[in-house]
C-alpha cells in the first residue's frame, strides 16, 4: 500500500471515528462483505464505499461523508465537493508529485 | 393500540420492564401486528427456549413474518475483536445490518439491549444506538429495545416511543400495566393501561364500553342451561369465576367501585336476570341506583317477551309510578313492611312459573331510606329464606358501604366490580380470586359478558 492509500484510509478512519469504533468495524466489514472491497482497497473504488455507506444509512451517509472530507482537506489542503472528488484530487496531486520526483 | 407503536413516525421503541414484566411478549406481539418481517436478536435464550415458551414463534417464522433468531454468544462469526463486549454490539449491528438490507420495513428486536450496551461507556453506546437507528430509518425498518434496565439511559432520549411494563400487585392480587411514557406522531388518551399475558400473548385493554342499548339491536337472550346444583349467570366465565354458577340458596355480595358506572354494573346484573328468566324462573328486583324502574325493566324488556316480562319480573321502588304489572311499591316509612311486600312479591311469582326466584336489592338505594342497620338485619333474614326455596340472593352496594364487612361474612361470595385505568375489572373478594377484565359482547343483540384473567 501506498502512501496515497494510506493517507487516505487515515481520513477515513479519523472520520469514522465519530460514529465510534464498534460502528467504524462494521462499516468496513459490511462494504467487504457486500461489495467484496476490502478496506485497504477504498482509495481505489470510492464510489462503491459511499454505495456501502448509502445502503446503511441512506441520506445520513451524507453526513459522515462530510466528515471524512474535511479530514482529506484538513491533511491535503486541497479543494473539493464530495468524497469521490477529494480522493481523485489528492490521487491525481500524489501522481504528480511522485511523477515530478522521478524526473527531478 | 399498539398499532400506535408501530406508527410512521416511531422508528425506535424501548420496552421497559423489570423481569417477568412481559417485555418480550410485547415484543413479538409488535412483530406480529407488524407483518413485515423482522429479525429476533436475544441474548439470553435460546431459539429452542423461546419457541417452547411462545408456541407461535414457530408459526410466525413459517409465515415469514420472523426471518430468524439469533443467539448470541460473545464472540461469533469470525469478528476479530479481542473484547467481548465489542465483540457483542458488533454481532448485533451485523445481524441487524443483514437484515434491513435484505427486507425492507422490517422490525428487529433486540433482547434484551441492556445486557450488551451496560458494558459499553456512555459515549460507545450513544454512538452504536444512533447508528442503529439512522440505519434502520434508512431502510424504513423499526428497531425494538427491549431493556430491564429501571433508570434513563441514553435510549430513553433516542427512542422515538418509549412504554415501561409494570407488575403490581394491589389488595394482593396481580395487575399487569403498560405505561406510555413517550410517543411520536400519536396522542395517547391516557397514561396507563392495563395488560394480560393470557395464552402467551400481550393484550392490551382499552376502555371498557358498555355498549348503550339504543345502539346495539336487540335480539332475544339465548339461555344458558342450569345445572343441578347452581344457576348459571348467562355468561361462562362468571360460571367459572362462581365455581359453576350461583349455588342454589346462596346469597352473593356484589361490591361496586366508586368511579364503576351504572352502565358498567348493569349488563352483568342484567346477563343473570335475563338468564333466570329465559330458564323459566322468576326475578324480583328493588329499584336501582341511578334508573327509573321503568328504565330498568326496558333494559330487560329489549331481549325478552313480553308475556314473560310482565308475569315474572318485578321491580319494588319507593315513589308512584305509571301502573305496570312489573312494579310495586315498597313501603318508604317501614322497612318491616317493605321487606314483606318484597318478599310477597317474591312468593307470588315463585308460586306462577313453579320455578325459583333471583332475588336482587340494592343496599344503596334502600340505604337511603331505611337505616343501615334494618337493611343488615333483614338481608340476613332473607339470605335464609332464600336457602329454603332454592332462590338466589344478590345484594349490590357501593364500596364505601359501611355494612360491607357484616353483609360479607353471611354472603356465600362476595365480588368486586371495579375500574382501574379506564377498565373494568372484576374478581372474587371471598373467597380470593385473581383479577379478570370485563368485557360485553354484544354481538349476538344482547349482553355477554366475558371475563380475561389478568396473568
Amino acid at each position: 500500500m501506498g502512501e496515497f492509500e494510506d493517507k487516505i484510509l487515515m481520513c477515513i478512519d479519523r472520520g469514522l471515528n465519530h460514529l465510534g469504533e464498534t460502528v467504524k468495524y462494521v462499516i468496513f466489514w459490511h462494504i467487504e462483505n457486500t461489495f467484496g472491497l476490502k478496506r485497504d482497497k477504498i482509495p481505489d473504488k470510492p464510489e462503491e464505499f459511499l454505495r456501502g455507506l448509502e445502503g446503511m444509512y441512506g441520506s445520513g451517509a451524507k453526513i459522515i461523508e462530510e466528515d471524512i472530507v474535511r479530514e482529506i482537506i484538513d491533511e491535503f489542503g486541497i479543494e473539493a465537493n464530495g468524497f469521490i472528488e477529494a480522493v481523485r484530487k489528492v490521487k491525481k496531486a500524489t501522481d504528480e508529485h511522485g511523477h515530478q520526483r522521478t524526473h527531478s | 393500540m399498539l398499532e400506535y407503536l408501530l406508527n410512521p413516525s416511531v422508528t425506535s421503541i424501548l420496552v421497559k420492564g423489570l423481569p417477568g414484566t412481559g417485555k418480550t411478549t410485547l415484543a413479538l406481539e409488535l412483530l406480529r401486528i407488524h407483518g413485515k418481517g423482522g429479525l429476533y436478536v436475544s441474548t439470553r435464550v435460546s431459539k429452542e427456549k423461546l419457541e417452547q415458551q411462545y408456541p407461535y414463534v414457530k408459526d410466525l417464522i413459517e409465515k415469514g413474518k420472523l426471518i430468524e433468531i439469533h443467539q448470541l454468544k460473545g464472540v461469533e462469526g469470525g469478528v476479530e475483536f479481542e473484547d467481548l463486549r465489542f465483540g457483542r454490539s458488533v454481532d448485533i449491528i451485523k445481524s441487524m445490518l443483514q437484515t434491513i438490507t435484505k427486507f425492507k420495513e422490517s422490525l428487529m428486536i433486540l433482547d434484551s439491549w441492556d445486557a450488551s450496551a451496560k458494558e459499553l461507556d456512555i459515549k460507545e453506546r450513544l454512538r452504536i444506538e444512533k447508528s442503529l437507528v439512522g440505519m434502520a430509518e434508512a431502510n424504513k425498518a423499526k428497531l425494538v429495545f427491549v431493556s430491564e434496565e429501571p433508570y434513563l439511559t441514553t435510549t430513553d432520549y433516542l427512542a422515538d416511543a418509549i412504554v415501561t411494563l409494570k407488575d403490581e400487585e394491589i389488595e394482593g392480587r396481580r395487575m399487569r400495566r403498560i405505561e406510555w411514557n413517550k410517543l411520536r406522531g400519536a396522542e395517547i388518551p391516557q397514561k396507563s393501561y392495563l395488560f394480560t399475558l393470557h395464552g402467551g400473548r400481550f393484550r392490551m385493554f382499552q376502555r371498557t364500553e358498555a355498549g348503550r342499548p339504543s345502539e346495539i339491536e336487540a335480539k332475544p337472550f339465548e339461555p344458558m342451561i342450569h345445572s343441578k346444583a347452581r344457576y348459571s349467570t348467562g355468561s361462562r366465565d362468571v360460571d367459572d369465576l362462581l365455581e359453576g354458577g350461583l349455588r342454589k340458596g346462596s346469597a352473593i355480595l356484589l361490591e361496586i367501585g366508586k368511579t364503576v358506572s351504572t352502565d358498567w354494573q348493569l349488563p352483568l346484573l342484567v346477563s343473570m336476570e335475563l338468564n333466570f328468566l329465559a330458564n323459566d324462573g322468576c326475578v324480583v328486583n328493588t329499584s336501582y341506583a341511578g334508573l327509573t324502574p321503568c328504565m330498568f325493566k326496558d333494559v330487560v324488556a329489549n331481549h325478552m317477551r313480553k308475556d314473560i316480562v310482565e308475569s315474572m319480573f318485578r321491580i319494588g321502588h319507593y315513589e308512584e309510578f305509571r301502573p305496570d304489572p312489573c312494579f310495586f311499591m315498597l313501603d318508604l316509612l317501614s322497612m318491616d313492611k317493605s321487606f314483606e311486600r318484597l318478599w310477597d312479591e317474591a312468593m307470588k311469582v315463585r308460586k306462577a312459573s313453579g320455578r325459583p326466584c333471583f332475588i336482587f336489592i340494592d343496599m344503596d338505594t334502600g340505604g337511603l331510606i331505611h337505616s343501615e342497620d334494618d337493611i343488615i338485619e333483614y338481608s340476613l333474614k332473607l339470605s335464609l329464606k332464600v336457602k329454603q326455596f332454592d332462590d338466589v340472593l344478590v345484594l349490590k352496594l357501593e364500596e364505601n358501604n359501611e355494612g360491607k364487612q357484616e353483609l360479607s361474612t353471611f354472603c356465600d361470595k362476595h365480588i368486586k366490580l371495579d375500574v382501574i385505568d379506564g377498565t373494568l375489572i372484576m374478581y372474587n373478594v371471598r373467597p380470593p380470586s385473581r383479577v379478570y377484565v370485563v368485557g360485553y359482547d354484544h354481538s349476538r343483540g344482547y349482553p355477554r359478558v366475558e371475563l380475561t384473567p389478568m396473568v
